[in-house]
């Protein structure tokens, strides 16, 4: 028993791990990665040695782990990140007109295009719009080099506009789990570091930069209207029901911009670059 | 022979210690700061769909019990530090205090809202992330046949545990956002002028029935 000793500890000692490795995982639907990192960050990793510097390739980019806790390297003494605003005034003063064109106008006639259509028609309607948009989630997904985003593009409008009726249903997303896409020019231009420039807020159409409207050009040769010849006169009034009906399902986000921001047209503009910067990172 | 035994046991007991005292936290510190967010968050929905809870002249009550979990798991003082950022050095204590006062209120009412509207969603918690003492959960939740919305909390460790300082919604980052409009309001007007703005915004949100 005495010379047995050692190994019986060691054996309970792997038990032990054993058991609380199981314990620890079995509960959340994807297993945590590994927990405690002792690993230094990459960027305290690099140090590199003068000598052989030029040899050396430029760092990798931020990891995802890292790229979520920059923020912290912000406190008290970082900088700010400052977007490009030089038409503030002009831009704070259609921020007034559009608020007073979404409480007065819009809003009242998306709660009343809630109360007469139900919420899985709503559903269609969105469907259908993201389905005939995808040529340019497609060109996007080119652009971008993404090849599993262009598959599951073609997948996706093969899938829905055939067996989901003309797009009006999401199979795709449903039934075969190809998850949706959200793709335009302006993210591809933004994937490729082609600065934002200076923000602007269009009336009606909202927030958006110079680079966005750049990318709005080529997009007009990809939409429904272009390919298939519709006139001016329906594909607005096409455009004014999308719009519409994706207000619908935002009106919650509207009023608690209302109730929290302590500067509404800063919180706007913000909530877009940082939307904007997760989109191209997706 | 006695002398070579006890040189014998003394390393494997040692190793056999070390892995036995070592190993255990290290499994279990992960799901521990995930555990931590899952009862905060399980605690408001348990409050939620309470019967006695749902009552219309119970809902104040309600919004301050909700209140009051929230203040267990988000450091008020670490949130705020980050939302004023560079002004944050600037500020004398006693403006420290009423900021992270204010900005608290504004805090506990905004995410106590947001939790308010919450019916039959299903909560997922994946990810989690830990460096140093930062860490990051991710959550996802799941309404009906709705896209599924991504949460992710960002906490610190303190003291006594790990504290939520953020949330980011579709990568959208709370106390980034609350940051870009505290630093516009202390550069155009001051300080001062920003907790008076703060202060207003909690008043009309006490005096709003939501």
């Amino acid at each position: 028993m005495k010379k047995k000793y050692p190994f019986l500890v060691f054996f309970i000692a792997v038990v032990f791990i054993l058991a609380f490795a199981k314990t620890g995982f079995s509960e959340y639907p994807w297993p945590p990665e590994s927990s405690k990192s002792t690993k230094p960050a990459k960027a305290e990793e690099i140090k590199p040695d003068i000598s052989i510097e030029l040899t050396l390739k430029a760092p990798p980019p931020l990891s995802d782990f890292e790229d979520e806790f920059e923020d912290f390297q912000g406190i008290e003494g970082g900088e700010d990140v400052e977007y490009s605003d030089p038409i503030e005034p002009f831009n704070r003063f259609m921020w007034k007109i559009n608020e007073y064109f979404y409480d007065y106008a819009m809003e009242p006639v998306a709660r009343g295009y809630i109360k007469i259509t139900p919420e899985g028609f709503r559903k269609i309607v969105v469907n259908f719009f993201r389905n005939i948009s995808s040529p340019i989630f497609l060109v996007s997904s080119i652009l971008q080099g993404d090849k599993e985003k262009v598959d599951r593009t073609i997948g996706r409008f093969v899938i829905n506009t055939t067996i989901g009726i003309g797009g009006l249903f999401d199979p795709a997303s449903n039934r075969y789990n190809l998850k949706k896409i959200n793709e335009d020019i302006d993210q591809a231009l933004g994937y490729h570091k082609i600065p934002n420039g200076p923000f602007l807020m269009l009336p009606i159409l909202g927030p958006i930069t110079l680079r966005g409207v750049v990318a709005k050009i080529p997009q007009i040769f990809l939409g429904p209207e272009f390919i298939f010849g519709i006139g001016i006169i329906p594909a607005i009034a096409a455009r004014g029901v999308e719009t519409v009906n994706e207000f619908s399902f935002r009106l919650d986000a509207k009023e608690d911009l209302d109730s929290f921001a302590i500067d509404p047209y800063t919180s706007v503009k913000d909530f877009y670059f940082q939307h904007q910067k997760t989109l191209i990172k997706e | 022979m006695k002398i070579s035994k006890k040189l014998y046991k003394k390393p494997f007991a040692l190793f056999a210690g070390f892995v036995f005292l070592f190993s255990a936290p290290a499994f279990s510190y992960g799901s521990e700061i995930t555990d931590g967010v899952k009862k905060t968050i399980d605690a408001m929905i348990e409050v939620l769909r309470a019967e006695e809870w749902k009552k219309e002249d119970k809902k104040a009550e309600r919004r301050e019990l909700l209140k009051e979990i929230i203040a267990k798991k988000f450091s008020y003082y670490e949130m705020s530090r980050r939302a004023l950022a560079k002004h944050w050095k600037d500020r004398t204590p006693e403006e420290k205090k009423e900021f992270i006062e204010t900005f608290g209120k504004l805090l506990e009412s905004s995410y106590a809202k947001k939790i308010e509207s919450f019916t039959d969603e299903k909560i997922h918690y994946g990810e989690e992330k830990v460096r140093k003492n930062v860490a990051l959960v991710k959550t996802i939740i799941e309404k009906n046949s709705d896209d599924p919305i991504l949460v992710n909390y960002k906490l610190v460790r303190t003291e006594n545990d790990w504290m939520i300082y953020d949330f980011v919604v579709e990568g959208v980052s709370l106390i980034k956002n609350y940051r870009a409009q505290f630093n516009r309001i202390i550069h155009q007007s001051s300080f001062q002028e920003l907790i008076i703005k703060m202060k207003k915004k909690v008043d009309n949100l006490s005096d709003k029935k939501f």
